[in-house]
């Protein structure tokens, strides 16, 4: 659970919960884990194809994945340490 | 992590009262006054000490920029008594701030006062002297010494004056260097937009490591958006001390596209290292020619900011050694070193890993301090860059913390596609500009403020040089 936090921690340098406009990437927090993790996951494989998440997502197993995923979902005020 | 040595909690070491009363540690931020027990204190003093629980463990956190703010923040937020020590009020960011230099963005969106820190930590604004690792002290610039448990040093960069034979202070009001953001950035863009059409602007790339691997390019590429805009004939030297560089398909490739006869870019195979700065002559020296410039932009070699090579916390290199997974220093113990000082191996001086890293720092600072092992997670980086204002292109990684250094992960990482659609390419720059709100709000707590830009203004109008 601690490694997850901390690996979660550094999702917010994009997609801070802070500020949001159309123009940034997605929010994260308050999205169900399982979406998370799909999406994820699509990345990971390159079945999605974003800007940069596909490089990013590679550096990660699965159960990395899943454990973000789970700590970003349960993260449901907007806070720099999720 | 080897130290195996105990973690003493009890209340640190001594120091004078003269030295308390120095402190001046005056407001809201007492809280951390624990740090301070050792003294003989007065009434009101001891009261305030007292507010603190017994025993809290007191981080100093030496640098309040990217790394050193952040880092300050989660560590308070996790229940640990920071002092944070900076000597400035303000923090001019150097991330966008090419767009400064190209004129496309105001100086004051680029400057913050830092604000919002939780209540228990204390912002000393004193620059720290000096680091005493045997003793666990720092001594301020007004000699007041401050005891802690453990230290975050996050000094950020110094240039190496005179390491480029001729280029000192005198010589960068010349040639402006703007690679610490400031007064250098408008010398910068002002003697650009005082250049005639046609004509010529000579910048110099170090050899690596230096802060922010792309930024050389991604600067070439904006003076370039400048010069095509509003001074087409004129051209841009680009001479480089190595031959390869961050994203370097990517650039070259825009640059051709976009910029077609304006940037020159040539390396070091090319015999393109400075070797020698004549500022009277505003002309730049490599060992087989000479380079006239009417706009010149030397950016020196770097070390880690001063107080890392005075304490030897720096080795050699003037960087600081560090071990991966927990930033301590491997030359003295209780020391973290985070942001452009360290030597984090693949992950580069970049703000977004000096975030990154401070976020993962104060975690194990604070596991540490409570005797629990530290954790061993993976880091990323990501650094966008601006080829123009609507075409950004990235690069990122994730990095793993192996025994000896800090690795990029098989597999993972690297560039935007050569071949993405205008939509990504705008995308990109958008993301950039959303990452720079963020990670500038999460370190300083604060956007530009309305104030800031007016005193800004009214300092910055008719400036000429």
């Amino acid at each position: 659970m601690e490694d997850a936090k901390a690996m979660a921690a550094v999702c917010n340098g994009c997609h801070g919960p802070l500020l949001s406009s159309p123009l940034s990437p997605p929010l994260l927090h308050n999205q169900p884990a399982d979406q998370l993790f799909t999406k994820l996951i699509t990345y990971k494989t390159g079945q999605l194809e974003g800007t940069l998440m596909n490089r990013i997502a590679k550096g990660y197993s699965k159960e990395q994945l899943r454990a973000i995923a789970n700590v970003l979902a349960s993260t449901t005020s907007p806070s720099s340490t999720p | 992590m080897t130290d195996t040595r105990d973690h003493d909690l009890s209340p640190p070491h001594s120091i004078t009262r003269r030295q308390c009363l120095q402190a001046g540690l005056t407001g809201a931020g007492l809280t951390a006054l624990s740090l301070l027990e050792g003294c003989t204190a007065g009434s009101s003093e001891r009261a305030l000490t007292q507010r603190a629980p017994k025993h809290s463990p007191n981080v100093v956190v030496i640098g309040g920029g990217f790394a050193g703010a952040t880092c300050a923040r989660v560590l308070a937020e996790s229940g640990v008594n920071v002092v944070l020590v900076d000597p400035s009020e303000q923090y001019v960011a150097c991330p966008m701030s090419n767009l400064v230099i190209a004129s496309l963005r105001n100086i004051e969106a680029q400057t913050f006062q830092p604000q919002g820190f939780p209540e228990n930590v204390t912002v000393v604004r004193q620059m720290a002297q000096y680091i005493d690792a045997e003793q666990q002290q720092v001594t301020l610039e007004d000699g007041v010494v401050l005891n802690y448990d453990r230290l975050v040093l996050a000094p950020g960069i110094d240039l190496r004056w005179s390491a480029l034979e001729g280029y000192d202070t005198e010589a960068a009001k010349r040639m402006p260097h703007a690679w610490k953001a400031g007064p250098q950035t408008l010398l910068l863009r002002d003697q650009l937009r005082a250049m005639p059409n046609g004509g010529t602007v000579v910048m110099s790339v170090p050899a690596n490591p230096y802060r922010c691997p792309p930024g050389p390019y991604e600067r070439a590429s904006l003076i370039a958006h400048y010069l095509k805009t509003h001074k087409p004939r004129s051209k841009l030297i680009v001479l480089d001390a190595k031959d390869r560089f961050s994203k370097q398909s990517l650039f070259q490739r825009a640059w051709k596209e976009q910029y077609s006869n304006l940037i020159e870019w040539q390396g070091l195979s090319d015999g393109a290292q400075v070797v020698r700065i004549d500022a009277k002559r505003n002309t730049l020296h490599t060992d087989f020619d000479e380079f006239r410039a009417d706009v010149a932009n030397v950016i020196p070699p770097q070390q880690a900011g001063s107080i890392a090579i005075t304490s030897d916390i720096a080795d050699a290199s003037g960087w600081c050694p560090i071990q991966p997974a927990t930033f301590e220093s491997t030359r003295v113990p209780n020391v973290h070193i985070i942001g452009d000082a360290a030597i984090a191996n693949a992950m580069p001086k970049s703000a977004f890993a000096a975030n990154a890293q401070a976020k993962l720092c104060a975690i194990q600072v604070t596991r540490l301090l409570s005797d629990q092992d530290p954790l061993s997670v993976p880091l990323i980086n990501t650094c966008y860059s601006l080829i123009n204002p609507n075409y950004g292109i990235s690069v990122a990684d994730v990095y793993q913390p192996t025994q000896s250094a800090w690795s990029p992960t098989p597999g993972a990482g690297g560039v935007s596609a050569t071949n993405a659609p205008a939509s990504h390419r705008q995308k990109e720059a958008d993301y950039a500009h959303h990452w720079f709100k963020t990670i500038t709000q999460e370190a300083f707590g604060s956007t530009p403020t309305t104030k800031q830009k007016e005193r800004d203004k009214n300092r910055h109008r008719n400036r000429i040089v």
